[in-house]
């Protein structure tokens, strides 16, 4: 009886053999980044809003601070996204026919508001607090990205929650004075080490920092209802 | 619908953005009742199961931290457009209201709203009536506020119409009879305490005076109204300052229970609180103070004597006479069981005995009565001035009078325990006398225009009545009808009434009410009318044509006028604002009134006044602990709390007490499904009163006074909504029976009763029946003189002292403190260190489980950080059940409908048990849960009502420092935080609910079925959002309510560096460096509502903590804290005050009371030397004698199609019985809440065992050169593998989200975190998924040489091809033979330690728990046993059918089958061993969980299993020892087929020891449902309908090896033929 099989299948069976665990692996990595990647994470990505507004423009050209809009984070979890009427304290009087911001006159004038599309979506099981980590030092930088560079507003980070424990686990890679807090230009080296009289890198002004603004461990940072409540 | 019907645009919506556009909230406006009432209340009905469908596609994406797949999100964020001043996105506000409760009187409240949504209610610490507590029915508010099934239109008749229009109608019929003065005109109102409604009434009586205002409500209190208008002249409403009363009596009276209770119970149980901490303190700075400031240090301590002394001083003493077993009942010291009717006989006999003028003692009381008056008496004069009688609102006037006549002989009022003030209510009177009044006018035809407002006499009106004929009358004449209210109810249905407006929600209109001690509340809005309605205020201010009509005018004007009168002084602004803000008009309380010193007592024997003595069967009438009245009967909170005592829900019943009960011949069961937490199932019963008949089930509560039915009010609501029902859509789904229906005028509070059994039975939902407290005193508990006796009674067994050394070491003055600062205890009496206080310090250290593992700077987290830590004092709490509903409303719980409560599946983090106790031999005895009782004694002693002693324990999450469920959980959902909290990460939980099977506390709560709802809008806005909305599949519990502890810590953390304005920084620091969060400062949401303050929460860590002091007291103890997991929480043991005179109390001994065989098998014995091969064969003929069956050359035998199909079909109900399952979630099962394991796993481990033979036949026999194993090793290999996929097919979908299965293998994640590795279940994966993989290859590799045979005499292309793929390319050659050899031997070297390993690992998931019986060293040896057992009878039982069918009793021969019975003999031995250790175990360790455990396995409800076990698995199998029935193919067929039910009933019965282990309070049971059989059944379809393709499609038998036996049988041939096939 004649082999079912010509003898070149050898070689492909060997081929497969061998491939398989290279292909799991590459397919383990690869799964890995994929879920890492811009694409499922959103990083990056400009979301469409009703408004085009120019953070890039308030921000970095006419020097709008943070806390001009966002009012509430310091004080409360959510940062406060601006009602109408902060639009309206300026556009009342500039740029109050220009077709871009009708649906803003819109809102104003109807008593409507505007509906805003999420940038930077956290899970409802997931306990964000703005007003804990601008206390300590975390400046909106570390999260938000260059928000003073971007003309329409996107998520710079992953948001995954390897990047959360990230900063949970090392506090102090990310903090800076609270003075500094809304300043998107702040690097460590403006700064003077009290005790060196040097100018800081991140590791000694993180360091000097973590004891000043009583940061709590990373052992404690990293509780599960810290976050998740 | 018409276009009006919009709702007014909500002020502070803007930020829900649910709820601006949603298409579905515009349709829930305008369908009255969107739903059946039958959908909701059935979870499993069809539309739910389509919502599920929808809803677990869409959860499988939401998966770790990552916010979604493809999050360009839809989310929207809906900002203001002005925003508010006060209002801050995400920090919540609250405002000061009050709500008017019974007889309009009103709590102050504050309820906490964000973003503009009310969420929970809280007491307002300013309110004299709450004090910062609360009670269920304001809890329950925020609930009926959002209500969807609330009135949302306003009607004219069926139609809608407008407000407006309404009004003018009104208005146009009021003017109409302007000239008679508003004759025919009547307003019919709930009572009323609000001065600004008063004005208004004035307003109208000015304007109609023909015109008249009833006040109405079905509970009301016209016998103290009467009594103190006859007493007194003057309607006077006692109230009471119950911290100045050293001995309270009730008579009847349920103070502490219901709308009015908060202040009561605060009152009372600052009487009830025992601490000799404080004690110690007082007594030292007592003594310090006496010796002055310059007199030596030399301490003269106090004595242990005087230290209990001063710590019961205060203690106070409650009588209790009542008919019912109520909460107050169950608080008392002593407590007289008494028909009510009979109280006032009572009354008398007392009233003479205290030489009350002109009373003399009634003549009938029952004996134990009589002995009660005199020590009473006695101990109420011993204590004047200082004592107190209460009458209850359900006793006659005659009791009240008498109570006003005893309180004066008592001198209550001149010490101001009894103050006298004026009445709270409007104009106040009789009202049934006045509704009465009104009925008849109605009736006559004289009312021509009736406006009725909160009230619902159709429902609850006196039956003899027939409110619903007056009305027909009225309406009949073309009179107008208009009913205003919160639902559209039984007295609103058109047939009635002609407009319908609906009336707005107290935290919708602006409203003003009096507290219990007269202080006006203001009643501010929280949010604009969700549903359009109008408040009473505005609709009469509209309709007397006010110059404003706006509610805020109103009050505010009625407020100007107080301050105007009797302030004065200030600006008003200011005291307005100041009363917005607080909630109360500061200086409104009514000042006592003077009363004459004699209480006139001329009216008692009026014939209107007294109560006589009713002969026989008698009701009592009583609102409803929990529904109160029945008005918010809509409420799903409501109706789920479990009732105190009774801990029923969704239903009333009528409660007797057992004797009657026995009387009645009537009889209650726990019914098969949920049983002890769970369902109840009762008889039925035809209660009959004046005439009137209604059929009740019957409830027997322990406790209750003989002679007495009680019937709760509130229920049986014919038209309200979904939740309480709509009688005409849903008559099976009405809760409860309407009580009121056999009410009348003449049986308003007690009637004479008939009660029939009629022989129907229904199912009571009954959160926690389990009443004794078997031996194991969860609740501790003593009398005074106990006390002070043993003061550590509580702490023994000494570990249950919990941290009590530890705690008593850090807290200065406590006698440890001085031994661990190495100083002799200055308290120290010579009792030495081997008294009984000290406690086995080796226990701490003795643990599987680390402490808390967290470490900060070196040092256990515990000692540098902060440590939560709760007391609850069992001596105030009263079971109300505060604590429960707060808890709800505060974290988000679910309501899971009567059908899951009755399964036991309730979802109330924080449960009472409630215990009965007889006082036994010794104080600590508790006789009724002795051991020694017997059932049929303890029921005998259960029926001397007198005797029963009732105790509350409130049992949540322990926070154990040594948590057992932390440890098992696979993927570390629940870990322990750096302070010590047992965190559980829900959204990192999979749901394989280890983690409820080992807390030993049953306090975990798993989500069986999606039970939060996601489809109702505006039930969404009721959701806290500060705590995670659980979705199913998910366990949640008590967290200490650890949203308010990480927002405190913030707010503190935030503060820093703070400074207030004169430089100080704005947070001191703790010992520790860390801003300070004061004590108090965090407040548990059951804390804070408790009525008693029975609940103290705090930081250990903090040396000025109120509970670092509750934890030192002597009575604090650890429930089961003798398991040394260190619980966090612990409780005071109560201790009890009573009077040793009296005839009952402290006084111990007062108790009075298969398949038929195949036929036509031949064994021929075989010829082999070693029996292994018997007929006739050459290879050639050995070969196509197996293959022939693959390849086609043996025709399929007519029994395979058989047994394939039967397979098939069985297969089926698998399948289904998934696809069920996914859709609905684990629910669909059996399982509830002991028992979070019920068939899944038992089937699990009955298969992993089965799958053992394979590999043992294969691996070991073959490394032993056992050469019997050849002919079955295939097919035990193949058995092998298909029972593993069927075992493996249970631990995936027993899981409550299975999708998330992947989280079990350790793989870098972008989560950054781990599975647990110290859970069992962690290495279950891998030891299944190993034995798995090298049983897959062992079988294969052994096989390759058999399908290149197959190959090779395939008969067809596709057989070829797919053969020759298989055996890949296998020639047979020398070399391959070589290679082939080795690799066999390695597998099985491989193979052979996993025999062991696998069930090793899955005797673990049970070994290394807690809980009692599985907690044991036998389990692994016992396990591997059992496994080898049950896998050889499966090889036995397989077997038979192969020789039979294929005839293949040449290879399989009787030698086989007898080996195999041999091997079952030695693991059958083994396995008995097994349950003989097991019993020796429970008796030697003599621990109670143990021994009762092993008891119940005996004769417990589950007897019948273990019997059965023992029966098929040690009696039968004995037979092998035969060896007449170990060759006899029928015998061992039918015996291995014993050892599979027994290994089945095995498994079962380890995992159904869930159902009663530590806290007999927890105890339910488990029945399966038939979705349990269906997946059960379908494996094993899918194990048949496998195996029946195996033998039609694989060589069954290893031809190969089996050829290597040839040589023997047929000399001449060489031993090579195998190759003559390969040609």
């Amino acid at each position: 009886m004649p082999q079912v099989f010509p003898k070149s299948f050898n070689i492909l069976t060997r081929l497969l053999l061998l491939g398989l665990p290279v292909l799991g692996a590459a397919g383990g990595v690869g799964g890995a980044y994929f879920y890492r990647s811009d694409y499922t994470t959103g990083a990056r990505e400009v979301v469409e809003q009703p408004v085009p507004f120019s953070h890039k423009h308030h921000v970095s050209q006419l020097g709008i601070d943070c806390r001009y809009c966002h009012t509430a984070f310091e004080i409360s979890a959510s940062a406060g996204i601006p009602p109408t009427k902060t639009c309206m304290n300026c556009h009342q009087q500039m740029w109050n026919s220009a077709d871009l911001l009708s649906p803003v006159r819109e809102s104003y004038a109807k008593n409507k508001p505007i509906v805003w599309t999420k940038v930077h979506n956290v899970p409802d099981y997931t306990y964000f607090n703005h007003s804990i980590h601008v206390a300590k030092g975390v400046g909106c930088v570390s999260c938000h990205g260059q928000i003073d560079q971007m003309a329409l507003v996107f998520q710079s980070k992953t948001l995954l929650m390897e990047w959360c424990l990230d900063c949970h686990r090392h506090p102090e890679r990310h903090l800076r004075p609270t003075s500094e807090i809304t300043n998107m230009q702040f690097k460590p080296s403006d700064t003077i080490n009290e005790a060196t009289g040097q100018p800081n890198s991140q590791a000694s002004l993180g360091a000097e920092l973590k004891a000043k603004h009583n940061v709590r461990e990373a052992q404690v940072l990293t509780n599960c209802s810290i976050c998740h409540r | 619908m018409s276009a009006e019907l919009k709702t007014a645009e909500p002020e502070y919506w803007q930020s829900i953005d649910q709820w601006m556009g949603s298409p579905k909230f515009e349709t829930m406006i305008q369908d009255e009742f969107p739903e059946d009432a039958s959908e909701w209340l059935d979870p499993v009905s069809r539309r739910r199961f389509l919502t599920m469908a929808g809803a677990s596609v869409a959860l499988a994406g939401a998966v770790g931290c990552n916010p979604s797949f493809k999050p360009a999100s839809q989310k929207k964020i809906v900002p203001y457009v002005n925003q508010p001043d006060q209002i801050i996105p995400g920090v919540p506000l609250f405002f000061a209201t009050a709500m008017p409760q019974q007889g309009g009187v009103g709590i102050g409240l504050l309820v906490k709203s964000h973003e503009g949504r009310p969420i929970k209610c809280e007491g307002n610490p300013n309110h004299p009536s709450s004090l910062g507590s609360i009670e269920l029915q304001a809890l329950a508010a925020p609930l009926t506020m959002y209500d969807p099934d609330r009135s949302q239109q306003v009607l004219l008749g069926a139609n809608s119409t407008t407000f407006d229009k309404a009004v003018m109608v009104i208005k146009e019929e009021l003017a109409k009879r302007a000239e008679k003065q508003g004759a025919g005109v009547r307003i019919l109102t709930e009572p009323s305490t609000s001065p600004s409604f008063a004005a208004l009434m004035d307003e109208l009586s000015k304007r109609y005076s023909a015109a008249k205002w009833v006040q109405y409500e079905p509970v009301c209190r016209d016998a103290a109204v009467k009594a103190s208008l006859a007493a007194f002249g003057k309607p006077l409403q006692p109230i009471y300052d119950l911290t100045k009363a050293d001995v309270v009596l009730s008579l009847d009276a349920d103070f502490l229970c219901g709308p009015g209770s908060v202040r009561y119970s605060r009152d009372y149980a600052s009487r009830r609180k025992v601490s000799t901490v404080d004690a110690v303190h007082n007594l030292e700075h007592h003594h310090d103070h006496a010796e002055g400031e310059g007199a030596d240090h030399k301490h003269v301590h106090p004595s242990n004597e005087k230290i209990v002394e001063e710590a019961t001083k205060k203690l106070n003493r409650l009588y209790v006479v009542e008919g019912a077993l109520t909460s107050t009942g169950a608080s008392a010291d002593h407590r007289l069981p008494l028909k009510p009717s009979m109280v006032e006989a009572f009354a008398r006999s007392l009233a003479a005995e205290l030489k009350v003028p002109g009373v003399t003692a009634a003549a009938d009381l029952p004996e134990l009565a009589k002995k009660w008056i005199a020590p009473l008496a006695k101990d109420l004069l011993d204590h004047k001035g200082k004592a107190v009688v209460i009458p209850g609102e359900c006793q006659s006037a005659s009791v009240h009078l008498l109570a006003h006549a005893i309180n004066a002989v008592l001198d209550a009022k001149a010490s101001a325990i009894v103050k006298y003030i004026l009445p709270l209510q409007t104009k106040p009177g009789d009202r049934a006398a006045e509704f009465k009044t009104l009925v008849e006018e109605m009736k006559a035809g004289q009312v021509e225009v009736l406006i009725m407002s909160g009230v619902n006499p159709v429902y609850d009106a006196h039956a003899d009545l027939e409110f619903a004929n007056a009305l027909d009358a009225v309406k009949g004449k073309k009179g107008v009808v208009v009913h205003h209210g919160l639902y559209q109810d039984e007295t609103s249905h058109e047939k009635y009434i002609n407009y319908h407006i609906p009336a707005a929600h107290f935290f919708e209109a602006w409203g003003d009410v009096r507290g219990h001690d007269g202080t006006i509340s203001i009643q501010q809005p929280l949010i604009a009318p969700l549903y359009a309605g109008k408040s009473l205020l505005e609709l009469v201010a509209q309709l007397l044509e006010q110059p404003s009509t706006d509610g805020l005018n109103l009050v505010e004007a009625t407020a100007r006028k107080f301050f105007d009168e009797k302030i004065k002084s200030g600006k008003f602004e200011d005291y307005w604002q100041k009363a917005l803000r607080e909630g109360v008009l500061a200086g409104s309380a009514y000042p006592a009134e003077e009363v004459a010193a004699a209480v006139n007592l001329d009216k008692l024997n009026d014939k209107d006044f007294t109560q006589a003595p009713i002969k026989g069967l008698e009701i009592q009438f009583r609102p409803d602990p929990v529904l109160f009245d029945g008005k918010q009967a809509n409420n799903g909170w409501l109706q789920e709390l479990p009732k105190p005592i009774t801990n029923l829900t969704w239903d009333n019943a009528a409660m007797v007490s057992p004797r009657t009960a026995e009387e009645l011949k009537i009889e209650q069961s726990f019914a098969w499904t949920g049983g002890e937490r769970g369902s109840t199932e009762t008889d039925v019963g035809e209660l009959t009163v004046n005439g009137r008949k209604l059929s009740v089930a019957v409830h027997v509560v322990p406790g209750m006074a003989d002679g007495v039915v009680l019937l709760h009010l509130g229920f049986g609501r014919e038209r309200a909504g979904r939740i309480a029902g709509i009688y005409e859509r849903a008559p099976a789904h009405i809760p409860g029976f309407n009580s009121y229906k056999l009410r009348g005028t003449d049986a308003v509070w007690t009637a004479a009763a008939e009660l029939k059994r009629t022989g129907q039975k229904y199912t009571l939902a009954i959160a926690g029946a389990h009443a004794a407290m078997e031996s194991r005193r969860p609740v501790r508990h003593a009398t005074k003189t106990e006390f002070a006796n043993d003061p550590v009674f509580a702490q023994i067994p000494a570990s249950s002292a919990a941290e009590y050394v530890e705690i008593r070491g850090l807290t200065p003055g406590t006698p440890e403190n001085f031994k661990l600062l190495g100083m002799k205890s200055k308290y120290d009496h010579g009792h030495g260190d081997g008294d009984h206080k000290s406690h086995d310090e080796r226990l701490k250290k003795l643990s599987l489980y680390m402490a808390n593992p967290i470490t900060v700077n070196g040092q256990e987290a515990t000692k540098s950080y902060r440590r939560w830590a709760m007391t609850i004092d069992l001596g105030s709490c009263t079971g109300c059940g505060a604590c429960t509903l707060a808890c709800v409303s505060e974290n988000n719980t679910p309501v899971v409908g009567k059908d899951q409560v009755t399964r036991g599946r309730a979802m109330h983090w924080i449960r009472i048990d409630r215990y009965y106790s007889i006082p036994g031999k010794k104080a600590m005895e508790d006789e009724l849960g002795a051991y020694e009782v017997k059932p049929a004694q303890r029921k005998e002693k259960a029926k001397d009502s007198a005797a029963i002693r009732t105790h509350f324990q409130p049992v949540p999450c322990q926070q154990c420092e040594k948590a057992p469920c932390e440890v098992v959980c696979p993927v570390g959902a629940t870990v322990h935080s750096a302070d010590g909290l047992n965190d559980m990460a829900y959204n990192r939980c999979v749901g394989t609910r280890y983690c409820s099977n080992n807390c030993p506390y049953k306090v975990r709560r798993f989500n069986f079925l999606q039970y939060t709802d996601y489809t109702t809008d505006s039930l969404k806005l009721l959701n806290n959002p500060e705590v995670s909305v659980r979705t199913r599949g998910v366990m949640e519990k008590c967290t200490y309510c650890t949203q308010r502890i990480r927002n405190a810590e913030i707010e503190a953390e935030r503060e820093w560096d703070k400074k207030l304005p004169n430089g100080k920084p704005a947070r001191a620091k703790d010992a520790n460096g860390r801003p300070k969060i004061y004590d108090g400062e965090i407040l548990t949401a059951c804390q804070q509502a408790c009525p008693s303050a029975a609940i103290t929460f705090g930081d250990l860590n903090d040396p000025e903590s109120k509970i670092l002091k509750s934890k030192a007291e002597e009575h604090n103890y650890g429930l089961l804290a003798e398991y040394n997991v260190m619980p966090r929480t612990s409780y005071l043991a109560a201790i009890r005050n009573p009077n040793p005179n009296m005839p009952q109390g402290a006084l111990p001994n007062m108790a009075t009371a298969t398949e038929t065989a195949p036929s036509g098998f031949t064994d021929t014995y075989p010829t082999h030397p070693e029996g292994i091969l018997g007929g006739n064969y050459n290879t050639v003929t050995l070969g196509d004698k197996i293959a022939n069956v693959v390849v086609g050359g043996t025709p399929t035998p007519k029994a395979w199609w058989g047994w394939f199909l039967f397979g098939f079909a069985l297969l089926q109900a698998l399948v289904i019985g998934l696809a069920y399952l996914f859709y609905l979630g684990t629910g669909v099962w059996g399982l509830n809440q002991p028992v979070g394991w019920g068939f899944a796993i038992v089937n699990f481990v009955w298969w992993i065992g089965i799958g053992h033979a394979g590999t043992l036949i294969s691996a070991i026999l073959l490394l032993l050169h056992q050469k019997w194993r050849t002919s079955i090793n295939r097919f035990a290999e193949a058995m092998t593998l298909f029972a593993v996929a069927c075992a493996g097919i249970f631990p995936l979908i027993h899981m409550g989200r299975p999708w998330l299965a992947y989280w079990l293998f350790p793989f870098p994640n972008n989560m950054a975190v781990w599975p647990q590795p110290r859970s069992p279940l962690f290495w279950d994966v891998f030891a299944v998924s190993t034995y798995l993989t090298v049983s897959l290859v062992f079988w294969y590799v052994g096989m390759i040489p058999d399908l290149a045979l197959l190959r090779d005499i395939a008969k067809n292309k596709a057989q070829r091809f797919v053969y020759g793929m298989l055996s890949l390319g296998w020639r047979g050659s020398a070399f391959h033979w070589r290679r082939y050899e080795k690799l066999y031997l390695l597998l099985a070297g491989i193979g052979t330690p996993l025999v062991f390993s696998v069930h090793t690992i899955v005797s673990f998931d049970f070994a290394v728990s807690i809980v009692p019986l599985w907690h044991s060293t036998i389990f692994p040896p016992f396990f591997v046993a059992g496994a080898i057992f049950s896998g050889f009878a499966m090889v036995v039982w397989l077997a038979v059918p192969l020789r039979h069918y294929y005839k293949m009793n040449d290879f399989i021969t009787m030698k086989h089958m007898e080996l195999c019975a041999k091997v079952m003999i030695a693991t059958g031995l083994l396995v008995s061993f097994g349950y003989f250790c097991e019993v020796w175990f429970a008796w030697y360790s003599h621990g109670p969980e143990w021994f009762y455990t092993m008891q119940r396995m005996w004769y417990g409800p589950y007897w019948w299993s273990y019997w059965a076990l023992i029966l098929t698995n040690t009696v039968i199998p004995s037979l092998l020892w035969f060896k007449k029935v170990r060759t006899n193919e029928l015998f061992l067929f039918l015996i291995a087929g014993s050892v599979h039910i027994g290994m089945w009933f095995e498994r079962y019965v380890i995992v159904i020891t869930l159902s009663r282990d530590q806290v007999p309070g927890a105890w339910g049971r488990y029945a399966p449902t038939i979705w349990d059989w269906a997946v059960m059944v379908g494996s094993v379809g899918l194990f048949i309908t496998l195996f029946c393709l195996f033998v039609r499609f694989l060589p069954m038998i290893s031809i190969t090896e089996m050829r290597e036996f040839l040589p023997f049988k047929q000399g001449g041939r060489d031993g090579h033929a195998c190759m003559e096939n390969a040609k």
